[in-house]
């Protein structure tokens, strides 16, 4: 049996590096996209195909780990479509978070419901780019793409973005901030 | 300030969890799992092609789920395989011998675009949605060492209202156990498929399909999703016309006995050999069924070659008052 302090150097030392930076990262990754009851689940499985796939999953960092766990929450809950889970995490976050006060919660539901009404994809890459920071070449490899591509994706994703939150804005139930965006 | 920004601002401000940092301790949790992982498993040495396909190209229709009606599940069991190991149980194919018109699939699929136009309207009245579908998955799963397959049967009710809200109702067999489940969903505003080919096109470009089979799922995913009337289910056939490589299989029967005329793409893009197989009704072109098939390679999958790993079967599809 490996030991729980591996010594430096050795695959498990590197591995658990890897893991300690990146385990947050991904935990929050999925917790925005799955319901929290799944989220230990997803995690576990993409670090235990880290785990075997080191040397795939030490070159590509933490996008690597980004696209794995998408591709988890894909096959093994095939059963609930995950547009349809993820526009009920983002229903579910929805008002109980980004309670920074009442105007930024009103502007941030509308903004999570424009992107709960957005294609996967558009979605998909302006959540990767906001809310993970990634960028250039590491959005590539979490989109499986290239950096060109992403880019274009992202480029696309952010105007038809903007044209929702136009329309979003045009409703009476938005702050006023928004509507100043946008009008 | 730019729109520009704003909208940068704007997604930025409602992330609903905090980023991580890198630098602090794991907890007790994240910790344990880092033992398991360590302590317990083996490493796999280097990239395989089963394990590329296992979780590099997972087929895009996780939306069609791992779906199947008891009376339809062909078995769970294992069999025997040549090599002393055991296959996991797949549907037998639907159609090996292919009987293909002598006009070619893309006059066939244009004839029969013209045979669904022609057709009475028959989506039903109404603005709510209304599909039911049957499907079947072999989908693998990491679980120690070796890659296990897994027969999942279920079946699914989806109703969804004009403003996108609606029950997805989920019936799931295991071990001779029918469950049921129903969620609640938010697909906002719903938007009717495009009865033009042109308009079809860019409506499934938000799918972002890519190559043959890319095209194929787009349709599959869309009608899943969508009602399709007379002018719709011509526009999907005109768009398969124009799919690359697309050929004709003939006639065929789908998984509920319906007779229909299916098409076929073949694609590795999965990371295996697959074939990507549309059934349509030979009368009104509506989609009776779909099918993968794996045809000459498994990769670490424990099925014989061929076999089916993925089918739908659609009973219904319809807009309700």
């Amino acid at each position: 049996m490996r030991m729980t302090n591996p010594a430096e150097g050795t695959p498990d030392a590197e591995f658990a590096t890897y893991f300690r930076e990146h385990h947050g990262h991904l935990s929050a990754y999925v917790r925005r996209r799955c319901d929290e009851a799944l989220v230990a689940d997803v995690v576990s499985e993409a670090f235990l195909i880290a785990w075997r796939r080191r040397a795939e999953s030490s070159s590509g960092g933490r996008a690597w780990l980004f696209k794995t766990a998408r591709l988890v929450m894909n096959n093994s809950m095939r059963a609930e479509r995950r547009q349809q889970r993820l526009g009920h995490r983002l229903a579910s976050l929805q008002g109980s978070s980004v309670r920074a006060s009442e105007d930024s919660t009103t502007e941030a539901e509308v903004v999570l419901r424009t992107l709960r009404r957005m294609s996967e994809p558009d979605r998909e890459v302006l959540m990767l780019v906001h809310w993970e920071d990634l960028g250039g070449a590491e959005l590539g490899e979490a989109l499986g793409c290239s950096a060109a591509t992403a880019a274009v994706r992202l480029h696309r994703a952010r105007k038809r973005f903007r044209r929702a939150l136009t329309v979003s804005s045009a409703s009476t139930d938005v702050p006023h901030s928004l509507k100043e965006i946008f009008r | 300030m730019s729109t520009q920004l704003d909208t940068q601002r704007l997604l930025r401000s409602s992330n609903p969890v905090p980023n991580a940092v890198s630098a602090e301790p794991l907890d007790a949790s994240a910790t344990a799992l880092l033992q398991r992982i360590v302590n317990h498993t083996d490493p796999e040495p280097g990239p395989s092609r089963g394990r590329r396909w296992l979780i590099g190209t997972v087929p895009r229709l996780a939306a069609v789920g791992a779906l199947a009606l008891v009376t339809l599940v062909i078995g769970v069991s294992l069999v025997d395989s040549d090599d002393g190991g055991a296959y996991a149980a797949t549907p037998t194919p639907l159609s090996t011998e292919h009987t293909p018109t002598r006009a070619g699939a893309v006059d066939e699929l244009l004839a029969l675009a013209a045979r669904a136009e022609g057709t009475s309207y028959d989506a039903g009245p109404g603005g709510s949605i209304r599909v039911v579908y049957q499907s079947w998955s072999l989908f693998t799963r990491i679980d120690g060492v070796e890659v296990s397959s897994e027969v999942v049967p279920q079946r699914i009710t989806r109703l969804v209202g004009p403003d996108g809200q609606g029950t997805i109702t989920t019936e799931h067999t295991a071990e001779g156990e029918t469950t049921e489940s129903t969620t609640s969903i938010d697909d906002g505003p719903q938007t009717r498929l495009a009865a033009d080919v042109d308009g079809l096109t860019a409506q499934l470009a938000d799918r972002n399909p890519s190559g043959a089979a890319g095209r194929v799922n787009a349709i599959v995913e869309s009608l899943l999703e969508t009602p399709a009337g007379p002018g719709s289910r011509g526009a999907v056939l005109r768009y398969l016309a124009q799919t690359p490589g697309i050929r004709s299989v003939g006639e065929m029967e789908d998984r509920l006995g319906r007779e229909g005329v299916g098409f076929t793409v073949s694609s590795d893009a999965s990371g295996l050999p697959t074939s990507y197989t549309l059934i349509f009704d030979p009368r009104s072109g509506n989609l009776l069924g779909y099918e993968e098939m794996l045809t000459s390679d498994p990769g670490k999958l424990q099925v014989p070659i061929p076999s089916v790993i993925q089918y739908v079967v659609w009973e219904q599809s319809t807009y309700t008052s």
